[in-house]
């Protein structure tokens, strides 16, 4: 008697213990999104567009290459829904699938441009929330609407955010797209002292084209920069490679040249003079020679030095370009203020940098070393 | 639960009995010790930095930012310094008073003779209140902030209460067993806890910024004295030697090895809000109801496959937790066996666990919980500054004649205290 009641307890014990937990889902009990598109709508202002980019598990063709091989158009469903706050049109999504949506797989978060001059913080108030959402995936401005991002079909790959993705994380490797992901973003959402910007696409026809950055004074989209002012930026502030230089050797339009930059050191001075913060860079870097569209010979020193007092050239006038443009938007991409705070504390408190960063004096030299010309012995 | 309980009770006793017999000898007025002095230097390290390691670390960057902004981890270089003082104090008290607990010696520290003992304990009785309620009440609120952090990132679904009940239950589970159990889990513990957080600290640099931890001295006095007195409350948990100390094996390496403990869960705490500060900034870290574990969201742990370390930090993240929950808890249940004079702890152990079921579900929201940690965490305070400090140095002035130590009892029988 005393066996079967010990027994008995111990049962009971172990069915307490082995029930499992509240939060079991299934993998195939989940919705996935991978990607979200956050749309202004035009005849509503006070509406938004959501759309949410859920992949077909059935129709993902692997291995085979049998029924729906090349077609990736249906890998992919794009639904959209419209509320008054994000969450509400993902309650309306929600009433219309048949399994609980997933955000813990989403890697994209697309605004659309319109959406984005309007303004962002009340937006993103959800995905701060929602411990899903992480902060490593990518947000982005998209040209046009977002949900035009989301139907796309790129021909690489069968699902559009997988393709985007791979891009976003070969070009922060390489340095050509800034490693602005929504954790990032969010930092400098509320720091002062550095305004946020965010990664810009376009979409033609079934391309998605990496076109630089858009700009944001506060939560606000308010201009953007190209792509080799993206670049300008991330040599400057992140010592990040950027793209090839392209450079007309002495000014002349026919001769081309084309160099790779590496190994960059961004050193930076402040000074403090006339009520106007002076802000020098000085950049090094070094570079191999990667194409030029003329038969001369370039071995000799002095036109070595030539190529780079060209590069350097190009350089600067580039980055003050950019820097005008910053300037003129007045939004402190390039986290000036943030370093003013940090190591100068003292030119700081005396300045209100809200309007003292479009006043100040930037200005960037550049040094590029020509490291190697190429295999080529002419 | 309770077949393993009827199973286990003869180890403990055992050691209960003969450790009166070869500390106390013939101290029949004080049956103090329970398991006599089975403490290692080490383990006695372990339980203070395993103590002090706890719920804290996955809000520290943001209390740490509270007051002072990006200086905010000097505070806790100087919580963790008046934690280093105040547990040098109390290991001196715990040697000096050796085999007794704060419940004893205090009460001695007090009475003005020998023979007004009974007034020396009812005057050290507020002190002693004061411990229990803060141990009683923290380890309410420890559980219920893993319950409320386990259930708003990681599983939304379950119920809280049975987050915070399991977690209750596991520590009840701890305090049926000896001290020298609880001493040896923490040694056992300790590294599984330090190691993983010592990773993700230094990994999650990679993505730090230094221009968010500067500038370095920017504070007035004020905000200075603010902080550092805020991380010297989130610094706790030293004090549970003031009870645990009575177990400690006598030893001379005893101090350093405690004053060394503090170093090990102090430098953890300093490189974390660093971390935490100089990733996000103060700014962002103020808007983050989670921050270390919003660290570890954002941080790739390099030559790791796992892509979501968060799971794994959580894992590791529970015994820290379980050991400052079961060290608190098993502190109240003895302490407060102390102050009644009662056998055993256990039953005690037993009818607290539904008290800090309820004490664990009185705030009604995160904002309350907060507040109420910082209230709990003040007197907490009070208590580990007042008491070390107060029979410090009242054992200093009352010099060399204390009413009774273990080792000069005879000697001074008749009312040797002259002041």
């Amino acid at each position: 008697m005393r066996k079967i009641s010990n027994a008995l307890v111990v049962l009971l014990t172990a069915s307490l213990m082995i029930t499992g937990c509240w939060d079991r889902r299934e993998i195939e009990e989940r919705t996935s999104v991978l990607a979200i598109g956050l749309d202004v709508v035009e005849d509503k202002p006070e509406l938004l567009s959501v759309s949410v980019q859920i992949p077909v598990p059935l129709k993902i063709s692997n291995s085979g290459g049998g029924a729906g091989g090349g077609d990736g158009a249906e890998a992919i469903t794009v639904m959209e829904a419209q509320g008054r706050t994000v969450l509400e049109a993902i309650q309306v999504l929600q009433n219309r699938l048949n399994q609980k949506i997933f955000f813990g797989q989403t890697r994209v978060l697309a605004f659309g441009e319109k959406l984005a001059r309007r303004g962002l913080r009340t937006i993103t108030d959800p995905f701060r929330r929602d411990p899903e959402i992480r902060r490593l995936l990518w947000p982005i401005v998209v040209k046009g609407k977002a949900s035009e991002l989301l139907r796309s079909k790129p021909s690489l790959e069968q699902i559009p955010s997988v393709y985007l993705m791979s891009m976003f994380d070969n070009g922060t490797k390489l340095g050509t797209i800034p490693d602005m992901n929504l954790g990032n973003f969010f930092v400098d959402l509320s720091t002062t002292g550095r305004e946020p910007y965010l990664n810009y696409l376009e979409i033609n026809g079934h391309e998605l084209i990496w076109s630089g950055v858009a700009l944001l004074r506060g939560d606000r989209m308010v201009g953007r920069l190209t792509p080799e002012e993206t670049w300008q930026l991330l040599r400057i502030d992140d010592e990040k490679d950027g793209g090839d230089l392209i450079f007309s050797f002495e000014g002349d339009d026919d001769r081309l040249i084309t160099l790779s930059t590496e190994l960059i050191k961004s050193r930076k001075a402040f000074t403090y003079l006339q009520d106007r913060v002076k802000v020098h860079y000085d950049v090094h870097m070094e570079g191999n020679l990667l194409e030029k569209t003329f038969g001369q010979n370039l071995f000799d020193a002095r036109d070595i030095h030539l190529i780079e007092s060209g590069a350097n050239q190009f350089l600067e006038e580039n980055a003050k370009q950019m820097i005008k443009k910053l300037q003129q938007y007045n939004t402190d991409a390039m986290g000036i203020g943030t370093e003013l705070r940090a190591f100068h504390p003292k030119i700081w408190k005396k300045i209100e940098w809200a309007s003292a960063f479009a006043e100040a004096e930037i200005t960037v030299s550049f040094h590029f070393e020509l490291r190697n010309t190429g295999n080529e012995i002419e | 639960m309770p077949r393993k309980d009827q199973n286990n009770p003869s180890p403990p006793r055992a050691a209960d009995r003969g450790g009166d017999k070869g500390t106390k000898g013939d101290a029949s007025n004080i049956a103090q010790t329970s398991e006599g002095s089975v403490i290692s230097e080490r383990q006695s390290a372990s339980m203070i930095a395993s103590t002090m390691i706890g719920v804290g670390v996955i809000t520290l960057p943001r209390v740490a930012v509270s007051s002072s902004n990006q200086t905010g981890w000097i505070g806790i270089v100087v919580g963790a310094l008046v934690a280093m003082g105040l547990t040098w104090i109390i290991t001196r008290l715990g040697i000096r008073f050796r085999g007794q607990s704060i419940a004893l010696y205090a009460a001695e520290l007090m009475a003005p003779t020998r023979r007004l003992l009974w007034l020396g304990k009812l005057l050290a009785l507020p002190f002693l209140l004061m411990l229990l309620v803060y141990w009683g009440w923290a380890s309410a609120l420890v559980a219920r902030m893993f319950g409320e952090m386990v259930s708003t990132t990681m599983l939304p679904t379950t119920p809280v209460e049975v987050i915070i009940l399991t977690m209750l239950v596991a520590g009840f589970y701890l305090t049926m067993y000896a001290v020298e159990v609880l001493a040896r889990v923490n040694e056992i513990m300790l590294p599984l806890i330090v190691i993983p957080i010592l990773i993700i600290a230094v990994s999650s640099f990679q993505s730090g910024r230094l221009e968010n931890l500067f500038p370095i001295f920017d504070m007035d006095w004020k905000m200075f004295f603010m902080s550092s007195t805020i991380m010297t409350a989130s610094l706790l948990g030293y004090e549970v030697m003031l009870l645990f100390s009575a177990h400690a094996k006598s030893s001379p390496k005893l101090v350093k090895s405690n004053v060394f403990s503090i170093s090990i869960s102090g430098f953890l705490y300093v490189l974390i809000a660093i971390a935490g500060i100089s990733v996000f900034g103060y700014e962002e870290l103020k808007l983050l109801a989670w921050p270390t574990l919003e660290l570890v969201k954002t941080t790739e742990v390099p030559g790791l496959v796992l892509e979501r370390m968060e799971s794994a930090f959580l894992a590791v993240w529970v015994t820290a937790v379980f050991t400052t929950l079961g060290n608190y808890y098993y502190a109240t249940a003895l302490l407060l066996k102390q102050i009644l004079h009662l056998k055993s702890h256990r039953l005690i152990s037993l009818l607290l666990l539904p008290a800090m079921y309820w004490i664990s579900l009185r705030p009604n929201n995160l904002q309350q919980l907060f507040q109420t940690q910082t209230r709990i965490g003040w007197l907490g305070m009070a208590g580990a500054l007042v008491l070390p400090l107060f029979f410090g140095l009242l054992g200093k002035l009352r010099g060399k004649t204390p009413l009774e130590s273990s080792t000069a009892k005879d000697a001074s029988k008749g009312e040797g205290a002259d002041g």
